[in-house]
């Protein structure tokens, strides 16, 4: 069943073309990653897809992009619940200057879901566990996030994006920066998370892509060279590119 | 529907908020003008003190030679501006000549010079000096410092242009200080590095290199130093001795603009002409401070754009 | 130029600008000592606790500490809000560089550079002759309450003379809150206001007590702007009434300083006021001082 359509998706800066003309569709219950050298619009095209895009006016996203049918660039589309429903994890792990427990429920204050309570509690600790994070942090929730190491902080920001049971999770080369054990721990929750959503995992490392996700999209320039299986990418690519990239010729 | 509303509740606030700033100053700008205005529209007050009285030599009785005058409460009132403006030159000429050599000297020593541990000293006393009060300022150049100007060069008068200017300066160094200062480590250490390398001295330098790049800043340093001189209130009020007389020597005391508004404000009749020429000194004061800011702000965004290099 | 002579220019030119700096922070040590040698003396804490009397000769400095205190507060309730709003939308709601937010700023600037004494004339004109009138005839059937010095005008003239102030520094804490730090709050859905809400504000929580702390300091020091707004040579009581007039410690060492009619008499006085004046706006200082090297090595340590 497809979650996500995206129809001939451009994003333009000025004259030049950022994205030129993407079009595919996300499954649900699928990890789909999008690999392409850097520059080749691949963060771009995961910020159109929660309209995180919006808060650069000077590019501007035209096509379509559906979520369960809907236009999430429509007339009138709340633009907060939609992103309420599209989580991210971004590239650097950005945990908030205040406490673990404030960081994750935070989402939940923003929502008016209250932020405190046992029920809260109940949503902390299945987000920290769907983090491979709790039986770190379990008796030092009232610490700064600050504190945390850098692999630790990553999966504090994975669980406070799915604190608001996101449909969608979009994550933006999220192991750019850390060590191979946090790196494995992400991976793991991953394949844990997408029991409940789709995942986009945007990452600039080959072996990630084809060690968790089921499709692969390869992104060059701007321009979706080709979508696939991740098997097939990975063995049995159709385009010279992609199977010069994915063997590491180039980028 | 409820977090919409809320949120456009919040943006009107905050613009409203944000246009309050330019609207107290056109307020400012509209209600001190509104009663100086007087001065050209209303009959009453154009008789006894129209632009003519204020700015050119009159006499108060047939047979009595043209003079300048400023007596606003005696049986003729005289309100020539005269010997107000030139105590506030005085007083202000006094003040820049103290300030501005030990402000930019300071600036100077503390970019160029100071290791970093005596830079942790003299920013702090910089803005120690910038924080006391204008009235303990005025205070101390009353009671104090007056006496002792008189006994060192033996004057006549206790309260006098030099006394004042000298307070008046201390309140214009913290200003001064901070703006060059802030223009010369805005110099990018390239500058320095490159004249060094040059084989040119520290002194060098800075008298060539790193002078001319921040003259921008420098110059609005000054600027804006004379600014604050020209507005301040309180210390030459105290400290000036406020006899408007019409002399150019600094051993003699002095009446200032602003000074004038205060000590005769608080004293006069609302709506008599007197009202509003202190009103129009007002305006005076408001219309030149704020060209003199608006140079300022010039010239330190040339320094940055000189510095960022989009106009070398 | 001979060696020689550059190497002597080297020195007198290090010499003579560090001279300036001697000379200036001298001057301050000996406004300082002065004031403290002559004003601890008579300090006391019935001097901080009592009325004047006997024609000021005699008594404290109480009226006008708690006049002051009043002030300021009334000051900070207006000038708070409206220069943390203000700072908001020119860091987060102003479409970047547009001509309006340059105006803005320069607004913010310029206001920054009136003298205080013009604040004092627009307090008058403006908050008493027209505002305050305006009050009495729809609110008091003409009756004089509001149309009068009071220490409501003079908190309110304070307030619009303190506001670049708080702008400049809550802006800088603005600032320096990472983009990162935004786009957390709106991936997660949140309006612009719940990003500046959850996010910005409880980090530039310390530059914003800083510019108010600054702008405290400010108001309590200076004196100009009060003149004709509020500010009482002596009042019997303490003012209870926002339309009622105040005593201040910095018009107190004003009058009594100039209008005096038994200078000698009053000169201890005197002092400890100033004292106690210059001991209040350096403890305001220092305090947002420390906030602030407090949240420039937290912001440090953060990255």
């Amino acid at each position: 069943m497809d979650k996500v359509i995206v129809e001939n998706l451009k994003v333009k800066k000025g004259n030049v073309a950022i994205l030129r003309g993407i079009s595919l569709t996300i499954r649900t219950h699928e990890i789909l990653a999008v690999i392409g050298p850097a520059g080749s619009g691949k963060t771009t095209f995961l910020r159109c897809l929660n309209r995180l895009i919006d808060l650069e006016p000077e590019l501007k996203p035209e096509g379509r992009i559906t979520l369960e049918g809907v236009k999430i660039y429509g007339e009138g589309t709340d633009v907060s619940f939609l992103r309420r429903r599209i989580g991210m994890v971004f590239a650097v792990p950005n945990p908030l200057p205040m406490s673990i427990l404030d960081n994750l429920t935070l989402g939940l204050r923003i929502h008016g879901l209250g932020g405190s309570g046992p029920i809260t509690l109940e949503r902390v600790e299945r987000s920290l566990k769907a983090a491979y994070l709790w039986e770190e942090v379990k008796d030092r929730l009232k610490e700064s996030a600050l504190k945390l190491s850098g692999g630790q902080q990553q999966r504090l920001c994975l669980a406070r994006s799915i604190m608001v049971d996101p449909e969608l999770l979009l994550l933006d080369e999220p192991c750019s920066g850390l060590d191979p054990i946090s790196t494995a721990k992400i991976e793991e929750a991953l394949q844990g998370l997408k029991r409940e959503m789709s995942i986009v995992l945007v990452t600039n490392n080959v072996k990630q892509a084809s060690r968790c996700s089921d499709r692969t999209a390869f992104l060059l320039m701007g321009d979706l060279v080709e979508i696939n299986n991740t098997d097939q990418i990975f063995t049995n690519p159709q385009d010279g590119r992609t199977s010069d990239y994915v063997s590491g010729r180039f980028g | 529907m409820r977090k919409k509303i809320t949120e456009s509740v919040i943006e009107a606030i905050i613009h409203i908020s944000a246009s309050l700033a330019i609207v107290g100053l056109v307020l400012i700008f509209i209600f001190i003008g509104k009663e100086a205005l007087h001065i050209l529209t209303s009959s009453e007050v154009r008789q006894e003190a129209g632009l003519s009285r204020l700015f050119l030599p009159h006499s108060p009785e047939p047979g009595v030679p043209k003079e300048f005058a400023w007596q606003p409460v005696s049986d003729i009132p005289k309100y020539s501006l005269f010997p107000l403006m030139v105590g506030t030159l005085k007083v202000t000429l006094v003040a820049l000549l103290f300030a501005l050599p030990l402000a930019l000297g300071a600036a100077i020593f503390s970019s160029e010079f100071a290791p970093s541990w005596l830079r942790e000293i003299i920013k702090p006393s910089i803005e120690l000096l910038a924080g006391i009060p204008s009235v303990v300022l005025g205070f101390f150049a009353l009671m104090v410092m007056a006496t002792a100007i008189q006994n060192a060069l033996g004057l006549d008068y206790r309260l006098n242009a030099i006394n004042a200017g000298i307070a008046l300066g201390l309140a214009v160094i913290p200003i001064v200080f901070t703006v060059a200062e802030d223009a010369l480590t805005a110099v990018p250490q390239s500058f320095r590095e490159g004249s060094i390398a040059l084989g040119a001295t520290s002194w060098q330098t800075a008298w060539r290199v790193v002078l001319p790049a921040a003259f921008p800043g420098i110059f609005a340093a000054c600027v804006l130093g004379f600014g604050r001189a020209i507005g301040e209130t309180m210390i030459v009020l105290m400290s000036s001795g406020n006899a408007a007389i019409m002399s150019f020597l600094p051993t003699y005391p002095l009446r200032s603009l602003s000074a004038t508004i205060a000590a005769e404000l608080g004293e006069v009749v609302h709506g008599s002409p007197h009202y509003h020429v202190l009103f129009f000194i007002g305006t005076l004061l408001f219309i030149f401070t704020f060209i003199l800011n608006l140079i300022g702000q010039l010239f330190v965004e040339r320094l940055k754009d000189r510095l960022s290099g989009s106009r070398a | 130029m001979s060696r020689r002579w550059i190497n002597l220019f080297t020195h007198l030119f290090t010499a003579l600008t560090g001279m300036a700096c001697a000379l200036v922070i001298l001057l301050v040590a000996i406004i300082l000592g002065n004031i403290a040698y002559h004003g601890i003396p008579h300090l006391s804490w019935r001097f901080l606790t009592t009325a004047p009397s006997s024609g000021m000769t005699e008594g404290g400095i109480f009226p006008a500490i708690f006049g002051t205190a009043f002030l300021v507060l009334l000051m900070t309730i207006a000038v708070v809000p409206l220069g943390v709003c203000t700072a908001i939308y020119l860091q987060e709601y102003a479409p970047v560089k547009s001509k309006w937010v340059h105006l803005v700023r320069m607004a913010i600037q310029n206001l920054a550079g009136v003298p205080a004494i013009v604040f004092g004339l627009f307090g008058l004109g403006f908050f008493i002759e027209f505002v305050g009138r305006r009050v009495d005839q729809i609110f008091f059937s003409g009756q004089l309450y509001f149309g009068q010095p009071a220490i409501i005008w003079a908190a309110l003239t304070m307030a619009l003379l303190t506001l670049p102030t708080v702008v400049v520094s809550t802006e800088e804490a603005l600032r320096v809150v990472p983009r990162s730090h935004r786009e957390v709050a709106y991936a997660l859905g949140a309006t612009r206001w719940q990003m500046v809400w959850y996010v910005l504000l409880p980090q530039a929580i310390g530059g914003i007590l800083t510019g108010t702390i600054l702008a405290v300091s400010r108001g309590a020091g200076e004196v100009a702007p009060i003149l004709f707004t509020g500010a009482a040579y002596y009042l019997p009581y303490l003012p209870s009434r926002l339309n009622q007039q105040f005593m201040e410690l910095g018009y107190h060492v004003y009058v009594m300083a100039t209008q005096s009619p038994d200078v000698d008499a009053t000169k201890p006085i005197l002092y400890s006021t100033v004292f106690v004046l210059l001991t209040l706006t350096f403890l305001l200082n220092f305090a947002a001082i420390l906030i602030r090297s407090h949240i420039r090595r937290r912001l440090a340590a953060a990255r």
